[in-house]
């Protein structure tokens, strides 16, 4: 029996995001020597933080109880 | 038996992996973390406290002195001390470090003097672990202990990478029924604290794992090092094994001349000087270093004949040198500008949050179980997926 890949996508997929984002800004501003373009990897690296701290103060509507 | 007992075995023991990883290093971790914040301004606080030169401006094209009346300036800050390693800054190319002792083998050194190489000027003189970043550092690193300090800090760095993946295994099945992102505000204490530490967990995981798994590296630098004197670095200077120190060494100024010539496309970063733990007796150790961003962190050590001055080996260092050397600078968070700092701070600020909260929760399970024995009963039979730390 097939399982469904519909939840583990939900679950996984912005965590997964936020990892790529963070490793590839981690390692661009090791290679690079530009300030600017370490600038940028910071500023990405900022945005994918900030954006997971942002929805935890905003989502707050959304309280299901969990019955595991 | 239904068909969950199984999962639900495997979510209690990767729990109990989290708990007891994260309870056994917590109290090393938070000291890291907070010992980290400042280290990653360990220059701008090291120049704001007057621990780093000041180099004078001076015209571009001001000719640099030979190293040899460098080396002879700083000798003679420090009479009766032996120099043991000439050092350049990428980033002052116009101030060198050299390293004095009172025996060429004591190791760490215990004087630097730093030089205007324009000048000889003596910029800053220190020795290893003064002023406030030194003490930080070496309680980060050691917690003054030396090498026993060191492998027991990386035993605590592989438990918090142990914390670290144990926490994502258990991180689906307690979002099984939650988006991303979601903080119960309406719920206990408990729940929204579950929720925070759940979601800062995993939005730093990427970057909590680099830290945790270059921390580990970091602390077996000593081994690593010791590892490569007893085996490239002998067997490069395998020739002259038994051989006494000369009498008369030649100029630095010659062996590192040749090592530039052998490596036209890197540059000089440290001259160990013979006799030293980093080469031999008869060799001068240039280590050189590559242009690039990534090359510059990789060194690779050119031995001169000291009495000659005659190239007698040149070799890339082995993988697990160059892990480390790659490894210093994702740890630290120290090779970027200030944006770069600035973010690596928050996300240490959050790791302490992390932790923390994980605190919170055990300690708030706790209690929920201990009042009496019918809530004690009710606990167990509570979800294995409600979080113990």
């Amino acid at each position: 029996m097939m399982r469904s890949t519909g939840p583990v996508r939900r679950i996984w997929t912005a965590p997964a995001l936020i990892a790529a984002v963070t490793l590839g800004s981690l390692i661009g501003a090791l290679l690079t020597e530009e300030a600017d373009q370490d600038a940028i990897a910071a500023l990405i690296l900022f945005l994918a933080f900030a954006y997971a701290v942002g929805l935890g103060l905003l989502r707050r509507k959304h309280s299901p109880e969990r019955s595991l | 038996m239904t068909a969950g007992a199984p999962r639900v075995r495997t979510v209690r023991i990767w729990s109990a992996i989290h708990t007891w990883t994260s309870l056994l290093s917590m109290a090393f971790l938070l000291m890291l973390c907070l010992t980290g914040l400042p280290l990653i301004f360990h220059h701008e606080i090291d120049h704001a406290l007057g621990y780093e030169p000041v180099v004078p401006e001076m015209p571009a094209a001001t000719p640099r002195l030979p190293l040899d009346t460098l080396v002879a300036a700083a000798e003679a800050r420090k009479p009766g001390a032996v120099v043991q390693f000439v050092s350049f800054d990428k980033d002052e190319p116009d101030t060198v470090l050299v390293g004095l002792a009172r025996t060429l083998q004591q190791v760490p050194g215990d004087h630097f003097v730093g030089l205007d190489r324009r000048t000889a000027t003596v910029l800053i003189e220190s020795r290893p672990g003064a002023g406030p970043m030194g003490f930080l550092l070496k309680l980060h690193t050691d917690m003054f202990l030396g090498l026993p300090g060191k492998l027991f800090l990386g035993v605590m760095a592989l438990l918090f990478v142990a914390a670290i993946v144990s926490g994502l295994v258990l991180y689906g099945p307690f979002m099984r029924k939650l988006d991303f992102g979601t903080v119960r505000h309406t719920r206990s204490a408990r729940i929204r604290w579950l929720d925070w530490h759940n979601l800062i967990g995993v939005a730093t995981v990427a970057w909590a794992l680099v830290v945790g798994a270059t921390g580990t590296i970091n602390t077996w630098a000593d081994l690593m090092l010791a590892l490569w004197q007893g085996g490239q670095l002998a067997e490069m200077t395998a020739p002259y094994r038994g051989v006494p120190r000369p009498q008369t060494l030649v100029s630095i100024d010659t062996a590192v001349a040749r090592a530039q010539m052998a490596a036209p496309d890197m540059t000089p970063r440290l001259v160990a000087f013979p006799g030293t733990a980093f080469s031999s007796n008869n060799h001068y150790a240039v280590f050189m270093a590559g242009k690039t961003p990534l090359t510059a962190r990789l060194l690779k050590p050119a031995l001169i004949d000291a009495e000659t001055g005659r190239l007698t080996d040149m070799r890339a260092m082995p993988w697990y040198v160059q892990a480390l050397f790659l490894s210093q600078p994702l740890h630290f968070g120290d090779y970027g500008g200030l944006p770069l700092k600035l973010v690596w701070a928050l996300l240490d600020g959050a790791t302490i949050v992390v932790l923390g909260s994980g605190i919170y929760l055990w300690i708030a399970r706790k209690r929920s179980v201990a009042p009496n024995p019918a809530s004690a009963v009710s606990a167990k039979r509570s979800s294995p997926l409600e979080p113990s730390a």
